[in-house]
């Protein structure tokens, strides 16, 4: 067909140095990739660049975009998706899924030790000051039961592989981690612009996510709620991840609130309709624990419902998550996890953590000022890709500003090695190049643990660059989970 | 089926905004077509003026389209009306807020709803919108009428025809209800003056209205002024008149009150279900002759004005319903001390 095309697809691309998904070494592609590459190989670059502007006119037709961070109306971005997609193998998907599970059944069990008898401060495992002192711990939520004993109902860990291939935690979402819209939305898209891709592969669906996610929501309702009200909190049309809320909300056939649409009397929470008022049982909320009750958290929220942490602590209605969670993702209580897994599932962690270092251990503070060139440092407050120094790439003046901070509120801040990402080839300048990448699977916990087969692959897409997030110019990839067996 | 006060809301404005938006077009187009039959510069004017008279509602007009700026100017008038998003009511504002408020409501129409007005948006918003101000601008109108009453279209085949589709239709059809009487308004001063030209004005407003052929097709007479303000206003059977979108309009508002659970407090439904029945009363059973002899323009003026204290009343009713936010504090915060007694004594226990 178009065996005589000018310009081939694959032949010159360059694994370089880092650990690449698809290739072993140069021209040498890793097994699970061998039917992708020879089809590429018979692609002309015209081709896959049609095909990458059909997908990308159907992302902006079906309004599948995010707000960037500047509050003006009218900034709608598409997240920049590239076609060739990840594809992970069935057996390292079974230690990704065992890995996870043993990691959240542990934040779980920590979550409501250190809400209730608070016995791994006591054991020294982890500093109380650490815990007590974090920002996401809610000293408010002492004693108070949540339904199943689950904190955390959505969970998205971010997964990388260093450059000897090794996957690791690079860190836990356990507040309201987003990005799942675009799991689902990615594979449709490829499926419309490129369906002979999976003719050949045997690729595990993920379009079950929302009725799995809508299973965890009324299994966690009040026990009097016989055929539970379940709704979704949204900040509204101009959140970043407002997509993402109406694709969830109109998946599961829930309705799609906003703080003022609802209200509570008689410490129960009822939405106005047009009918008069309708009880609610159940809140995924998109809302931050600060913006959820102005009489209890902060007073200025307009996105919040007042009362509403009355009602969630007297058990009349269920939030997911649970408020209080940011204490388990804190990024320097994460250098525990591994001891956390330990002390209560007795346990070696499945999956590996970044190694971490303290600034609030002393010695390890010293490391950090002298090394800073060399590492990644991240403030424990901040998360998508803002407050972050990449040692590397730092000019010096920024590296300065960064060890002087440290040394200021040393509570505040982490350091990790800066690591080599792994590569997956993306299509850019009309080849393929190589880009660093992360993955972000998302986990349900509701009466069972269950992860999505897939999960959000997300792309550095400036040549170089190890910040993948989408508020700092990331794109998706589709994931490829393979059915057992499959090649 | 219960639904979002909010979603409601917005249901009801994305509906009467794409209603506007075809309605806005089609007089655009019939106005640059009439402007060819008009011999001169003076009549062309007076023409395209006419566009920019004032609405309740609307803000003031910028400078360069006061009269007092020395006579409008077609081509500046045809961009105010089309593309200009200082005006609340040009084609390509009502499409952007048909879409605003579709997106904000995303998740309770359907899918292809929200791509067909989204792509509209993204296509006027892209440019398409600078087509209007060519001269050979009908493929533009065309496309513009076609897309919206697709979108209308998807409205009646891919929505449960249960509250947000009758919200969609009250929507719709109070629009056009408004905009029918809008049209006539228009040239109702040419009763007065009888003038055999304005048998063209006359078809003009018809086909703004696009009811030419069924006017042709029911009288199968020359283009009457009195039948036309007849047929535009009494015409039972066509859908662009407005006693046929009053009747559905009221058809949609019982429809929403008959699944009401009718709560204490909510009489303003009845009020509202009452105005809108007894006008819809009135033009199944008005004459021409006695509109006309009780002077049409001031007819019109009243009507419009009916019209939009429906809107205002089923705003308030259905779309504001506010409990007693008073209470609602107090018992929140009376839970929230008891929560925090009950924490202390857990605290004191241990």
């Amino acid at each position: 067909m178009t065996a005589t095309a000018p310009e081939r697809v694959v032949p010159d691309y360059d694994p370089g140095v880092f650990w690449d998904e698809m290739f072993e070494a140069p021209g040498v592609v890793r097994p699970h990739y061998a039917t992708l590459a020879r089809r590429l190989a018979t692609l002309s670059s015209a081709d896959v660049a049609r095909r990458q502007r059909a997908a990308e006119l159907s992302f902006r037709v079906r309004g599948i975009t995010f707000a960037v961070n500047q509050g003006a109306e009218g900034v709608e971005k598409i997240m920049p998706f590239d076609l060739i997609p990840r594809i992970i193998q069935a057996d390292e998907w079974t230690k990704i899924e065992r890995g996870l599970e043993q990691r959240v059944r542990a934040l779980n069990l920590f979550l409501h030790d250190v809400y209730h008898d608070q016995r791994i401060l006591r054991s020294g495992v982890i500093p109380p000051e650490l815990v007590l002192g974090a920002r996401g711990y809610r000293r408010e939520f002492r004693q108070v039961d949540v339904p199943l004993g689950v904190y955390t109902h959505i969970v998205g860990s971010d997964l990388v592989r260093d450059g000897s291939g090794e996957l690791m935690v690079l860190e836990d979402n356990l507040r309201t981690p987003s990005g799942v819209s675009y799991v689902v939305e990615n594979r449709r898209v490829l499926k419309r612009t490129w369906p002979q891709l999976f003719q050949d592969y045997d690729v595990r669906p993920v379009e079950g996510y929302p009725q799995d996610l809508l299973d965890v929501l009324r299994a966690i309702a009040p026990p009097t709620a016989d055929d539970p009200v379940v709704v979704l909190l949204t900040p509204g049309a101009y959140n970043s991840a407002y997509f993402e809320h109406a694709f969830l909300a109109k998946a599961m056939g829930v309705e799609l609130v906003q703080g003022s649409d609802l209200f509570v009397d008689d410490a129960s929470v009822f939405m106005r309709t047009t009918e008069g008022r309708k009880r609610v049982d159940v809140i995924y909320r998109r809302v931050d624990d600060d913006f959820l009750d102005p009489l209890t958290f902060r007073r200025d929220s307009l996105l919040g419902v007042p009362g509403l942490v009355a009602a969630y602590r007297l058990g009349r209605v269920s939030l997911a998550n649970a408020i209080g969670t940011g204490v388990a993702d804190d990024k320097a209580i994460y250098a525990y996890v591994p001891q956390i897994i330990k002390y209560y599932l007795g346990e070696e962690p499945i999956i590996a953590n970044v190694p971490t270092f303290l600034p609030t251990r002393p010695k390890e503070l010293d490391y950090i000022i002298a090394n800073i060139d060399k590492l990644v440092v991240k403030s424990v407050n901040e998360s998508g890709g803002y407050g972050m120094l990449i040692g590397p790439h730092a000019s010096q003046a920024d590296r300065d500003l960064y060890a002087e901070r440290v040394r200021a509120d040393p509570r505040s801040f982490v350091a990790q090695p800066t690591l080599a990402l792994s590569r997956s080839p993306c299509w850019a300048n009309d080849h393929l190049e190589g880009r660093h990448i992360d993955l972000r699977p998302f986990l349900l916990f509701g009466r069972e643990v269950k992860v999505q087969p897939g999960g959000l692959t997300r792309v550095a897409l400036r040549s170089g660059s190890l910040v993948v997030n989408s508020s700092q110019g990331g794109g998706g990839k589709d994931t490829w989970v393979l059915a057992g067996g499959g090649s | 089926m219960a639904m979002l006060c909010r979603v409601a809301e917005d249901v009801f404005w994305m509906s009467r905004y794409v209603e506007r938006a075809a309605a806005v077009g089609r007089l655009l187009e019939v106005t640059g077509h009439l402007e060819l039959d008009e011999g001169d510069a003076f009549s062309r004017r007076e023409l395209w003026q006419r566009l920019v008279e004032p609405r309740s509602g609307d803000g003031a007009l910028p400078e360069s389209l006061t009269p007092a700026s020395g006579g409008l100017e077609p081509l500046a008038v045809r961009n105010w009306v089309a593309r200009d998003l200082r005006n609340p009511r040009s084609l390509v504002s009502c499409v952007q807020r048909g879409r605003s408020a579709a997106r904000r409501v995303r998740e309770s129409i359907s899918s292809e709803m929200w791509e067909a007005i989204n792509a509209l948006y993204l296509w006027l918003a892209a440019g398409g919108a600078d087509a209007a101000m060519e001269e050979d601008s009908h493929p533009f109108y065309r496309r513009v009428l076609i897309e919206t009453q697709y979108i209308q279209g998807l409205a009646d085949a891919t929505l449960s025809h249960d509250d947000p589709w009758y919200f969609t239709c009250l929507g719709k059809y109070l629009e056009r209800a408004d905009n029918v009487a809008h049209m006539i308004t228009l040239q109702a001063h040419l009763l007065h003056e009888r003038n055999d030209d304005d048998q063209v004005r006359w078809l003009a407003v018809l086909r703004s209205c696009g009811a030419a052929e069924a006017y042709a097709r029911y009288y199968s007479l020359r283009v009457d002024p009195v039948r036309v303000v007849e047929f535009m206003l009494l015409n039972s059977s066509f859908p662009q008149t407005v006693r046929f979108s009053l009747r559905h309009a009221w058809h949609a508002l019982q429809a929403l009150s008959g699944s009401q659970r009718v709560e204490a407090g909510r009489e303003g439904l009845t009020i509202a279900t009452r105005s809108l029945g007894l006008l819809s009363a009135q033009l199944e059973h008005a004459a021409v002759d006695e509109i006309l002899e009780s002077g049409l323009q001031s007819y019109l003026a009243a009507l419009q004005k009916n019209i939009a204290r429906v809107c205002d009343q089923v705003t308030r009713v259905y779309l504001r319903d506010e409990p007693q936010p008073g209470r609602v504090g107090a018992v929140a915060r009376a839970a929230m001390m008891m929560a925090e007694q009950q924490q202390q004594r857990q605290a004191e226990q241990q």
